[in-house]
């Protein structure tokens, strides 16, 4: 490992070295919940869209659920998991709609309380729509990319058990953007991952 | 004694790996490709600063290396593990056409300057891919890729508010199986990709020429396969596959897309009786072949076009004294296939060729190449000896600091740069069977071209490495087209007007930057940034042909790996406006829709990837063009907006 003042001989490249190895300390500062992918954390939700926009005066969101995968990752956590919800038609002109979010995210874990935690992080995702269409299927289903930000507060019931509250802004990144927020409940099942599978992921 | 050892190890380094052995190139490896998130053998082109591409369809990219040549005649050299591969295609070189996958591909080493590899003189740059030696055993390879880019019109396509769909890219396929033991190896290969051109512009042209409804669906098929031979009697490889490329192409004396189905043959073979040693015998042999079938359109466009090529050098390297010395012959045929009536169908290319490599002092190695080449003459092309004239020195005035100085004259006939424009002279219809407005000189003359470099290398610590370039080009007697655009008023494309003109000369100036600094080996950043400027004074032509090429180019790169197995790689990167003056008409026709003048533009790309099962699955997730500006590189080309890829390997074997 040379040393920095080989590495950075002028002041601004000492400030970035500096900047740099000063985040590096703060993210080891981080208290670490977990070894990574040492446990998975299974949920499933119930979802409700509640904002309004010019996507709903025309289809109206219809009550939806989720799964979600959620494991230690080496700083936050990751996850991954999907959303499904029916769209009804407001008016008569559209096709009705399944929209299907399929997402793998990271976040940050803060512990508020011995029971209590408060996850936030981003989703990035494949937003599919699959209209109800007599067309072929290249017409009929469509993808765009989806991105999220999400929070939500978990209250641990016992060692594996917890229930969830989150609420998440969703973009999906159509021509004319649909911009959705989703409040969800839900309950959680925390396991240790399988040696086989942790070797798998890491 | 310490001194000729020196040079002896200098010396083979120099006839062993010529092209990573170049002391200004800039190499980019197998893990930064695949932390990048790039998928295509043209993506490469978005990572060199020096060089700079444009595509009308987003697939197809012509490509100039630091000034050496315009977009307009391709004049870059592809090298496959030292064996030069010819993949211009009718005034064309689309690199996506090669058989092999990017992720093939161990490292590229890119040369921004003339350079002599393999007995091949390649006056405008060279781009010389290293392929991946398979690892012993049997060893398998999978890879799928696919993109979306944004703007789909979603559920509001049934609705008022409906947009234009806009299609996948790719999705892009590679299988590959190989076996390796000790002294030998082969691999065999399978590339396939798509890609749909799905812009409003281009789908309005391509519906007009395509019979039925069909959207512009571009489609690569190619297999390949490579053996390898490492023995007493030598290093040998043998390269061969076949390209199956549709469908369309745009031709600028046309205005419009042709479709087209494109066979590229290639097979090479190369080899050195004594690697490593000073004196011994080395060859290379390629044939390739492109062949454009019809297909059915509304315009009735028939290319009708194939070109058969063989190509090979053999030489003999000496060492008499402290000099390294090689002598060698080569051999240019080529052959056209076409049902019109050409006054000359084939031609052949003999010349020769000398090295020579001395050090005249401790610090300093200077190299030398001289290639002669006899060309037919005839009515149509004039200059009868083509002359290829190289001199690189390298000074190491101290440990941390290389000097290069490169000089290059090259004195080219007609028949050796091999363009369209002599081929239609001797008879071959196609634009005028497809009604361009082309406007050709009797005859073609021999460009002069005349280049130098200066570059210097400060290698500071292992971590930081600096470079630093100044380039000048000044060019005589050059052939370059110019095409006047204008609305087409029977249809949706251009109805152009193109004049070939010969003796065009003009000048320029380059200048390139380059910083990498590693501050620890998790975190690898890159800062460059490349000027270019053709000098006042040259000509209309060549200012025309230059215009396209930004004048600035500026980029940051930076991979981090914070634990093992996950990397993220960000790149963004700027390029200065470019003028388009052939599109002036059409821009001010059509009120601003083909413009004239492109903007600037900032582009970010970000990956992150995360490899898995002790390495034998990878999955990334990239997005390039994160700022969703609307990219256009070319006045008549389709705009990218932010897109997505997917990527997803499995490897196996090999030890």
């Amino acid at each position: 490992m040379p040393h920095p003042s080989f590495i950075a001989p002028w002041p601004l490249l000492r400030a970035l070295h500096a900047a740099a190895a000063a985040l590096c300390l703060c993210a080891c500062a981080l208290p670490l919940q977990a070894q990574p992918f040492e446990t998975l954390e299974l949920s499933v939700t119930g979802t409700v869209n509640v904002n309004r926009n010019l996507l709903h005066e025309f289809w109206r969101a219809e009550p939806g659920g989720g799964l979600n995968v959620t494991t230690p990752f080496y700083l936050g956590f990751a996850e991954a998991g999907g959303l499904l919800h029916r769209y009804g038609v407001q008016t008569g002109a559209v096709p009705r709609f399944d929209a299907l979010l399929v997402y793998a995210g990271w976040g940050l874990r803060l512990r508020l309380a011995p029971r209590l935690t408060w996850q936030n992080g981003f989703r990035v995702g494949n937003y599919r729509m699959m209209f109800d269409d007599d067309t072929f299927a290249g017409v009929r289903n469509e993808s765009e990319l989806a991105l999220s930000l999400h929070s939500s507060l978990s209250l641990r019931l016992s060692g594996r058990m917890a229930v969830r509250v989150s609420g998440s802004y969703t973009k999906v990144f159509t021509f004319l953007r649909l911009k959705l927020f989703h409040v969800s409940a839900g309950v959680t099942y925390r396991m240790r991952t399988p040696e086989w599978l942790r070797e798998f992921l890491r | 004694m310490k001194h000729r050892c020196a040079f002896f190890i200098a010396a083979l380094v120099f006839a062993a790996t010529p092209a990573r052995a170049q002391t200004d190139a800039f190499v980019i490896h197998a893990a930064e490709i695949e932390a990048s998130g790039a998928t295509r053998l043209s993506d490469l082109f978005s990572m060199i600063d020096t060089w700079s591409a444009v595509s009308v369809e987003g697939y197809a990219t012509a490509a100039s290396a630091f000034g050496l040549a315009p977009y307009a005649a391709p004049a870059w050299t592809l090298f496959v593990d030292g064996l030069p591969v010819d993949l211009s295609s009718f005034g064309a070189k689309n690199l996506n056409t090669l058989p092999l996958h990017l992720l093939q591909i161990d490292s590229v080493t890119v040369i921004s300057r003339p350079v002599e590899i393999a007995g091949v003189f390649a006056p405008s740059g060279a781009l010389v891919l290293h392929t991946r030696t398979p690892g012993r055993g049997w060893s398998a390879r999978g890879h799928v890729s696919a993109g979306n880019e944004v703007g789909d019109p979603g559920p509001f396509r049934y609705t008022a508010f409906a947009s234009p769909n806009i299609d996948r890219i790719g999705p892009t396929y590679l299988a590959e199986v190989s076996y390796a033991d000790t002294g030998w190896f082969v691999r065999a290969g399978l590339k396939a990709d798509e890609h749909h051109a799905t812009d409003a512009a281009l789908d309005e042209r391509v519906r007009a020429v395509y019979v039925g409804v069909k959207k512009a669906r571009l489609f690569v098929f190619a297999p390949s396969i490579m053996l390898g031979l490492n023995g007493r009697r030598g290093r040998h490889r043998l390269f061969a596959g076949t390209t199956r490329f549709q469908d369309l192409r745009f031709f600028d004396p046309l205005g419009i897309e042709v479709p087209t189905d494109e066979h590229f043959r290639f097979a090479g073979l190369s080899g050195d009786f004594a690697p490593g040693q000073a004196s011994g015998l080395r060859y290379r042999l390629r044939f390739s072949s492109t062949d454009h079938d019809p297909r059915p359109n509304q315009r009735g466009f028939v290319l009708d076009w194939r070109q058969d090529r063989l190509r090979g050098n053999v030489e003999m390297r000496f060492a008499p004294g402290r000099a390294r010395l090689a002598l060698g012959a080569s051999l240019d045929a080529r052959r056209v296939l076409t049902t019109d009536r050409l006054s000359r169908r084939s031609i052949t290319l003999p010349g020769v060729f000398v090295r020579l490599a001395v050090r005249p002092a401790p610090a300093w190695t200077h190299r030398m190449a001289l290639h002669l080449t006899r060309a037919p003459r005839d009515a149509f092309a004039s200059g009868r000896l083509g002359f290829e004239g190289l001199a690189t020195s390298v000074l190491h005035p101290a440990p941390a600091h290389t000097f290069t100085f490169t000089l290059a004259y090259a004195v080219r006939t007609p028949n050796e740069e091999d363009t369209p424009w002599l081929w239609t002279l001797r008879g071959f219809r196609f634009f005028e069977r497809s009604g361009a407005d082309l406007g050709l000189p009797p005859f073609l003359l021999p460009s002069r071209t005349l280049t130098g470099e200066l570059s210097w290398r400060w290698r500071r610590s292992p971590a930081l490495t600096v470079d630093l370039t100044a380039a000048y080009r000044r060019f005589r007697g050059l052939t370059l087209a110019t095409t006047a655009f204008h609305l087409d008023p029977d249809g949706p494309g251009f109805a152009p007007r193109t004049v070939v003109h010969i003796g065009v000369a003009g000048q320029v100036l380059g200048a390139a930057a380059r910083v990498r600094w590693q501050p620890t080996p998790s975190l690898d950043q890159r800062f460059s940034y490349a000027f270019l400027r053709p000098v006042s004074g040259a000509n209309v032509a060549f200012r025309q042909a230059w215009a396209g090429i930004p004048g600035h180019r500026a980029s940051y790169t930076v991979r981090f790996e914070p634990v093992a197995r996950l990397s993220l790689y960000a790149r963004v990167r700027f390029e200065s406006e470019t003028l388009w003056p052939g599109f002036r008409p059409a821009d001010f026709e059509s009120g601003g829709r083909f413009p004239s003048e492109r903007p600037a533009y900032l582009m970010i790309d970000l990956s992150v990837q995360k490899r898995l099962w002790r390495d034998h699955l990878r999955v990334a997730l990239s997005f390039h063009n994160l700022t969703n500006g609307a990219y256009r590189p070319h006045p008549a080309g389709a705009v990218t907006n932010l897109t997505v890829y997917v990527h997803l390997e499995a490897r196996f074997g090999g030890r």
